[in-house]
């Protein structure tokens, strides 16, 4: 085993944000103009390291087409992080950002690390949603919030990297909790669909019980 | 941009209602059947001259709606501008606000559309890219309208736009595109996220089970590393493969899909890729590996002949319900009819024996005096008899799948077409050189005299390599489609011959066997590609590369490298007017 930490994390948001491109930018170092549309899911390993450590991330893209959700909810059942992307040029994506969330924390515990990036930054002159705003709903929301663009790499590796120092955190967390037993950490995670069965409104304690844990 | 009142129009026009007698119906439907069956058996090189006729005509046979508009001979602009006057009614505002939001989602997959799909045929070269964007958007927008329960699907921005280009004509594409439409499952495209997801899992879950039924080995292994069918499996079914697989190549699929094959055919050319890359699969350890693997094997059916041999002898109709069959038997539990199905096949094979022993015995080679010989031979045949009459309710409880007559039609056409394709007579002529190191004289024969004939019915180029499968650049070259001919002869008018000249390229080259090493071709293939045709070979990218990956012989491939450059700079200055998409 050449990493000491192996993340799962999933790409979502609308159609056209830029999911493809970011995934690229970070795995390849590449961008191409001729991208063509994902259909299905797509996926990729990076490895970098974090706080001298090597983290592996297996990244998944998927389609962003409304039509598609069933598909994608598939993907961040199992994840450790969500990726939310918008691009800045595109107010319809940003709004739809609420629904995504929505979308995910249906499926997902309270505990997986979310971070919301504005795509295409450097299209300045073209953009529909201010900084000053998206992270004001980031606030809202509780996760982090990055602008980035694919096509000049900014902050593309920092928004990486931002994911998993959070889940590092996170992970030597529960690891401290779970020291006591083996099963400790079992327990957790036999929790976690218990909570998800009892509804969304008991989600938000439960999930913080388990982040003390 | 096209505007959306425009979209009623073109399916008015589109779907013009012509005079059907409802009498007619079961001709129709022997007429319907027989033009399926021609589009599967049809020999390629015939088929490029008659496959927009043809696809037509299957598409709006096929088509119950477009064909029960037409049977009804009702005006059908009317209805729909009707239809569409009652949804403004209802919704309003927001029925527009859809409407833009469908605009909005095709025009930004439309930009994410692979180039080669859009320059394919290169009928549109004297105009803009854009223009043809735009017609492919505004197919997409009528399709939508047509269809309200599917709207757009990301994926058939891919088909559309392949359509337009093989057939040149807005109309007689959005028919074809609507008869493909039919011929795919109801739900694969349709809007509602749970019936999409369940849909595309079932037809994930049969192709799977086919894998695992017909290479058991391969499917452990593959779940083993864990293989997910999300990774290639839409990309190559929701397209149908165009952009995955070459024109001509993707072309000869959809005369299958449109033709008796029916979607089965895409999932079973699914099925063939994978079992052809099956040992190279074998060896990978890692998803990315296997996906990788999956994409360039795919990449490597390039020519309509491989299709061909594919759908018809690597993976045929039988074996594919065969493979279902015994999924599914496995499915539920009874393994006996493995088991039971082996004893038929013993038991057909003694009483056979017992027969041939009886005659034997009959003969006049024995002693027919000898009341050993003859007592003998009674109990020969009775012994057959008798296991006869146990095999025959056996059989009626688990029939064996033979091969239909159809089938087997198709695949005694085969070697009729890779004989047309492989034929090397008139080589020797200097026409040869002229129109295309991959064309053989005959078919450049036929294709003059068809063109003396019909100057208006042929196409004006054969068909273009698609530019995606990677390959250095002097292999492009030496790909490239000959050269004689005008950029504007195939205007936007040309109604629908686009989609011929699959002309020769790669047709010779199709007869080498399949690449994987492991295909599973039942029959090796019966010729070797004449001597002549040898030196045409090497000049196809795609059919070399594999065949360098896999000798790995370094001295072998420097050899051919410097042949194909060499035959790439005497191609270089052959064709005049070389395809702009290309270079």
């Amino acid at each position: 085993r050449d990493y000491d930490h192996l993340f799962k994390l999933v790409l979502i948001g609308d159609s056209g944000a830029g999911k493809s491109c970011l995934l690229l930018r970070f795995a390849d170092d590449a961008f191409t103009e001729s991208y063509i549309t994902t259909i299905g899911v797509d996926f990729r390993f990076k490895t970098i390291p974090v706080d001298k450590k090597t983290i592996k991330l297996q990244i998944w893209d998927t389609a962003g087409q409304e039509r598609f959700r069933t598909i994608t909810s598939a993907y961040y059942r199992g994840a450790d992080g969500i990726i939310l992307v918008y691009d800045i040029c595109d107010r319809e994506s940003f709004a739809h950002v609420d629904e995504w969330l929505n979308e995910v924390n249906r499926y997902v515990n309270e505990s997986t690390c979310k971070i919301l990036i504005g795509n295409k930054c450097d299209m300045e002159s073209e953009r529909q949603v201010s900084t000053e705003e998206a992270k004001k709903k980031a606030d809202d929301l509780g996760i982090a919030y990055i602008e980035c663009s694919a096509k000049e790499a900014t902050n593309v590796e920092q928004a990486f990297q931002m994911m998993s120092a959070e889940l590092i955190e996170k992970r030597q967390k529960q690891g401290a909790g779970g020291r006591s037993g083996p099963s400790a950490g079992g327990g957790v995670g036999l929790l976690q669909p218990k909570n998800r069965e009892a509804g969304k409104g008991s989600c938000g304690g439960l999930g913080s019980c388990g982040g003390g844990d | 941009m096209a505007d959306l009142m425009g979209a009623p129009a073109l399916v008015a026009a589109a779907v013009r209602p012509r005079p059907v007698p409802v009498e007619a119906d079961g001709a129709r439907d022997f007429l319907r059947r027989t033009a399926e069956y021609t589009a599967a058996c049809l020999p390629i090189t015939l088929m490029e001259y008659c496959r927009p006729t043809l696809w037509l005509w299957l598409a709006s046979s096929a088509n119950p709606s477009l064909g029960g508009r037409r049977a009804g001979g009702a005006s059908s602009s009317g209805r729909e501008s009707e239809a569409g006057g009652e949804d403004a009614l209802e919704a309003g505002a927001q029925s527009q606000k859809r409407q833009q939001h469908l605009q909005s989602e095709i025009l930004k997959d439309l930009a994410r559309t692979p180039e080669s799909l859009l320059v394919a045929a290169g009928l549109f070269e004297g105009t803009e890219s854009r223009v043809q964007r735009a017609t492919v958007e505004r197919l997409l927008m009528t399709f939508a309208h047509h269809r309200p329960d599917v709207g757009y699907c990301q994926g058939l921005n891919f088909v559309a736009a392949l359509l337009l280009c093989v057939l040149g004509n807005e109309h007689s594409a959005f028919v074809v595109f609507c008869g493909l439409m039919s011929k795919l499952p109801e739900e694969m495209f349709c809007s509602d996220p749970e019936r999409l997801a369940s849909c595309r899992l079932a037809l994930q879950d049969r192709v799977w089970r086919a894998l695992a039924a017909d290479r058991p080995r391969l499917a452990a292994h593959l779940d083993s590393i864990g293989l997910d069918l999300n990774l290639f499996l839409p990309r190559w079914l929701t397209t149908v493969f165009s952009g995955v697989l070459s024109v001509p190549a993707t072309v000869r699929l959809w005369d299958h899909v449109l033709g008796a094959g029916g979607h089965g055919a895409a999932v079973r050319l699914a099925l063939a890729i994978v079992l052809r890359a099956e040992a190279k699969l074998m060896q990978c350890s890692e998803m990315g590996d296997v996906v990788e693997e999956l994409a360039l094997a795919a990449s490597q059916v390039s020519t309509a002949a491989d299709i061909d041999r594919m759908l018809l002898r690597e993976m045929p109709p039988w074996r594919f319900e065969r493979a279902e069959e015994r999924a599914a038997a496995a499915a539920a539990g009874s393994g006996s009819t493995v088991f039971i199905q082996l004893m038929c096949v013993l038991a057909s094979g003694w009483a056979l024996l017992q027969g041939v022993l009886g005659a034997v015995s009959a003969s006049r080679f024995c002693k027919l005096s000898s009341r050993r010989w003859h007592r003998r031979r009674s109990r020969h045949l009775l012994r057959g008899w008798i296991i006869l009459a146990l095999l025959i309710p056996l059989c009626l409880r688990h029939p064996p799948r033979l091969p239909r007559i159809s089938h087997l039609a198709e695949q005694a056409l085969l070697p009729l077409d890779s004989w047309f394709e492989s034929t090397d007579l008139g080589r020797t002529g200097a026409t040869a050189s002229t129109a295309s190191p991959a064309r053989s004289g005959l078919q450049v024969r036929w294709h003059s005299v068809v063109r003396r004939a019909f100057p208006a019915f042929l196409p004006p180029e054969p068909w273009p390599r698609s530019k995606k499968t990677s390959s250095p650049p002097g292999e492009v070259l030496c790909d490239e489609p000959p050269g004689p001919k005008d950029p504007d002869i195939g205007g936007p008018d040309t109604d629908g011959h686009g989609g011929s000249g699959s002309g020769g390229d790669g047709e010779s080259g199709g007869d080498r066997p399949g690449p994987g090493g492991g295909s599973s071709g039942p029959l090796p293939d019966s010729k070797a590609p004449p001597a002549a045709s040898q030196s045409q070979i090497q000049s196809q990218s795609q059919s070399q590369s594999p065949a360098a990956r896999l000798n790995e012989d370094a001295h072998l491939r420097a050899q051919q490298v410097q042949k194909r450059s060499e035959q790439a700079l005497r191609l270089r200055s052959a064709p005049p007017g070389a395809k702009p998409g290309l270079a």
